[in-house]
């Protein structure tokens, strides 16, 4: 364990090491393709200066300048070029092309106009890009001795930059130029003028305070880039955090959404209703959620609630809610007092003012009596004998408000075919790109349209139909929406004794009901064929070797023009599913009788699936019992 | 399921009405072994014969195994519902249908 933490310690610091150095080399090679740019920049202006001075519009001493000027445009543009062909990404780039910069402009710098002084700044400015104080340092160094140097030179050499304000001359000395003397000649040439004194002079009060400056300028410089290296640092430990912060509300997200049951259908071995529910979050978490279970065999409880506010807290609290809501429910509390009881809870210790609007229905699944109750949540929309409208509630208190609330239940009877719609303001309160909401219309007009389809391509159709309003729009609350179908008028379950004596009656059971349902003839034959093949091989094999007969359960439920039947049995697991298929292209001495039955349920349903719950085989068949139209 | 036999010359001729399956099935195969040794020649007319499950397949492929051995079995007025069971299970292809 220990190993493992410091394994772990050592490959983040390693990580965090990578990651540092990547960015920093990230970002030398970007500096290296902007010093090149103005490099290649600086090569271009050098053009113009030497068109400028060759069209004589710039006064310049030609002999000393235009090799200057033309020299500085193969040092400024090599480099340049070879940096962007080598995209920037070697380190050596950095010292090269700052070393010609400096050369370069130092050697300007001897031969031009005393005005241009400022050439000098350039490099150690460029050099900052690199966000390295060493770097910068070193430009800065670099220019103060190139420099220095450039200044001796063209003061003392042949160039003879000198300064004549620098030094006292006798009144009225008199100094005689043509274009070919310099001015060093013409001093030398004077006797009057003490011409050491001139070049120290120069040097000392003009180009000494200049390099002072300069030196100044580089302290900034080098601050400024250590400066702009610890930035890139913050940056990258802010982009960690934030990244790991990420990684955590992902995983956030997966646990809420795992706590809500989300596996469909729910309750496979059930025929006498379906359920169906989506929740997505505005955010990675969100404060709604949605809840259904058995509390036992008879009722399914169905919640769904809403925790004010968004985000990290809001899911922190649904999580509270929907455990204590789901716990009380099932010690066999009825609505009223699971939400008296829950909002008690909640209200104890909530200092942060969060509240819950909840709705919670028990239905009694044998006689469809559902009991309810609702604290400030939206009315669930019903649809009740056909008509699709919402249910009249008690409008009550929201959860955690006061603690002393007493929510009171109603109760209405489902019948066959009704339906129960959930959502929270999610959906209702949707706007679209105008600023429209969604609202409880148009709700209600897509359930009324989507009112005959299977639930879970209803709560799919409502869903892209909410998006779809709201399309240019960010998802600003979350969105979660339950259905609920119940079907028990719609199923019939009975009860034989697994014995082939019994299969007159399973098959008549059957084609009396398909008759009822309008099968077509073929469908009918083809569903008998199945009911037969498959109640025959629970009859011979499930209850092999048992001295007491055993139970077959056949089941029937229609939806639309589809009908499930559903055989149970409770005898030794089989999946008849898993046998082969019998080769029927055999001849008549080859061929054995075993797996044909199956065969011929498979050939005559549309869907054929074998599950095993608990201690029962289930075998459920679908077929389409009318033709289309 | 009525089952109606005529047996004579060596040909039987056996009539099938109603429903066979796992229960009536057991009848039709008793019927079939007691067909006379000599006969060569078995039609089974399914006129009237509204139903078959796998258990009437069987006592159809047995009936075919035992006639190989001696004769011809035929099987005529087989209606359109029948005729899809037999298809889908790869028995039109080992029985003779008329």
């Amino acid at each position: 364990m220990v190993q493992r933490t410091k394994d772990s310690i050592l490959k983040r610091i390693e990580e965090e090491f990578v990651r540092t150095t990547d960015t920093l080399w990230e970002n030398e090679i970007q500096a290296n393709l902007f010093v090149a740019r103005v490099l290649l920049g600086t090569a271009l202006i050098d053009l113009v200066f030497i068109v400028l001075a060759t069209s004589d519009v710039l006064l310049v001493d030609k002999e000393s300048t235009m090799s200057v000027l033309y020299q500085a445009l193969v040092e400024l543009i090599v480099p340049a070029l070879i940096c962007l062909k080598l995209k920037g990404e070697r380190k050596w780039l950095k010292i090269v092309m700052l070393i010609e910069y400096t050369i370069v402009l130092a050697r300007v710098e001897s031969v031009l106009m005393h005005n241009v002084v400022l050439l000098i700044v350039f490099p150690v400015v460029l050099s900052i890009r690199y966000y390295s104080r060493p770097v910068t340092s070193f430009t800065a160094i670099l220019t103060i001795l190139l420099s220095g140097f450039a200044d001796y030179a063209g003061v003392v050499w042949k160039m003879g930059r000198l300064n004549l304000n620098m030094v006292e001359l006798p009144i009225g000395t008199v100094l005689h130029f043509n274009d070919t003397t310099s001015l060093r000649d013409v001093i030398m040439s004077q006797a009057s003028i003490d011409y050491q004194q001139v070049w120290l002079h120069t040097l000392q009060h003009y180009y000494m305070p200049k390099l002072i400056l300069f030196a100044m300028i580089s302290t900034i410089c080098t601050e400024i880039a250590k400066r702009g290296r610890l930035a890139i640092f913050a940056q990258q430990e802010e982009t960690a955090q934030s990244e790991r912060i990420k990684t955590e509300l992902n995983i956030a997200s997966d646990i809420q959404a795992n706590m809500l049951p989300n596996i469909f259908p729910a309750f496979p071995e059930r025929n006498d209703f379906d359920i169906y529910a989506t929740m997505n979050p505005a955010r990675e978490v969100g404060g709604d959620f949605y809840d259904f279970f058995m509390v036992d065999d008879d009722h399914l409880a169905m919640v769904i609630a809403d925790v004010s506010g968004k985000g990290t807290p809001a899911a922190l609290f649904m999580v509270i809610s929907k455990t204590l809501i789901k716990d009380h429910a099932q010690l066999g509390l009825s609505p009223g007092d699971v939400f008296t009881r829950v909002n008690r809870k909640l209200c104890d210790g909530n200092e942060s003012g969060y509240f819950v609007t909840a709705w919670m229905g028990i239905l009694d699944v044998r006689n469809g009596e559902l009991t309810y109750v609702n604290a400030g949540h939206n009315p669930p929309v019903m649809k009740l004998d056909g008509e699709t409208k919402f249910l009249q509630c008690r409008p009550q208190f929201v959860l955690a408000g006061f603690e002393n609330f007493q929510y009171r239940e109603e109760k209405i009877t489902l019948h066959e075919g009704d339906r129960i719609f959930l959502y929270t303001d999610g959906a209702t309160e949707a706007f679209n790109a105008k600023g429209e909401l969604y609202g409880e219309n148009r709700l209600i007009e897509c359930l009324k349209q989507q009112s005959g389809k299977p639930i879970d391509e209803v709560l799919n159709n409502v869903k892209a139909d909410i998006y779809d309003f709201a399309k240019g729009t960010q998802q600003s609350d979350d969105l979660t929406l339950l259905a609920f179908d119940y079907k028990r008028g719609g199923v019939m379950e009975r009860e034989f004794e697994a014995n082939d004596s019994r299969l007159h009656e399973v098959l008549a059971f059957l084609e009396e009901e398909l008759e009822k349902h309008d099968a077509g003839m073929k469908e009918t034959m083809a569903l008998t064929l199945a009911m037969e093949e498959a109640f025959v091989n629970v009859a011979h094999y499930a209850y092999e070797g048992r001295p007491e007969p055993g139970k077959a359960w056949v089941c029937l439920s229609f939806d639309n023009d589809e009908v499930t039947i559903t055989l149970k049995d409770k005898g030794m697991p089989f999946d008849p599913l898993a046998m082969e298929d019998p080769n029927i292209n055999a001849s008549a001495e080859e061929r054995g009788i075993g797996g044909l039955g199956i065969y011929m349920i498979k050939k005559s349903t549309d869907s054929v699936d074998y599950k095993r719950i608990g201690d029962m085989n289930i075998l459920t068949m679908k077929k389409v019992i009318r033709n289309a139209g | 399921m009525e089952i109606n036999k005529v047996c004579k010359d060596g040909t039987c001729r056996i009539e099938l009405s109603g429903r066979l399956d796992t229960i009536t099935s057991p009848q039709l195969e008793e019927e079939l072994q007691q067909i006379p040794e000599d006969v060569k020649e078995l039609v089974l007319d399914l006129k009237d014969l509204e139903y078959v499950s796998s258990a009437g397949l069987r006592v159809f492929l047995n009936a075919q195994k035992m006639m190989n051995d001696k004769g011809t079995m035929v099987l005529c007025n087989v209606n359109d519902e029948i005729m899809e069971v037999l298809d889908m299970t790869g028995f039109t292809q080992i029985l003779t249908i008329e």
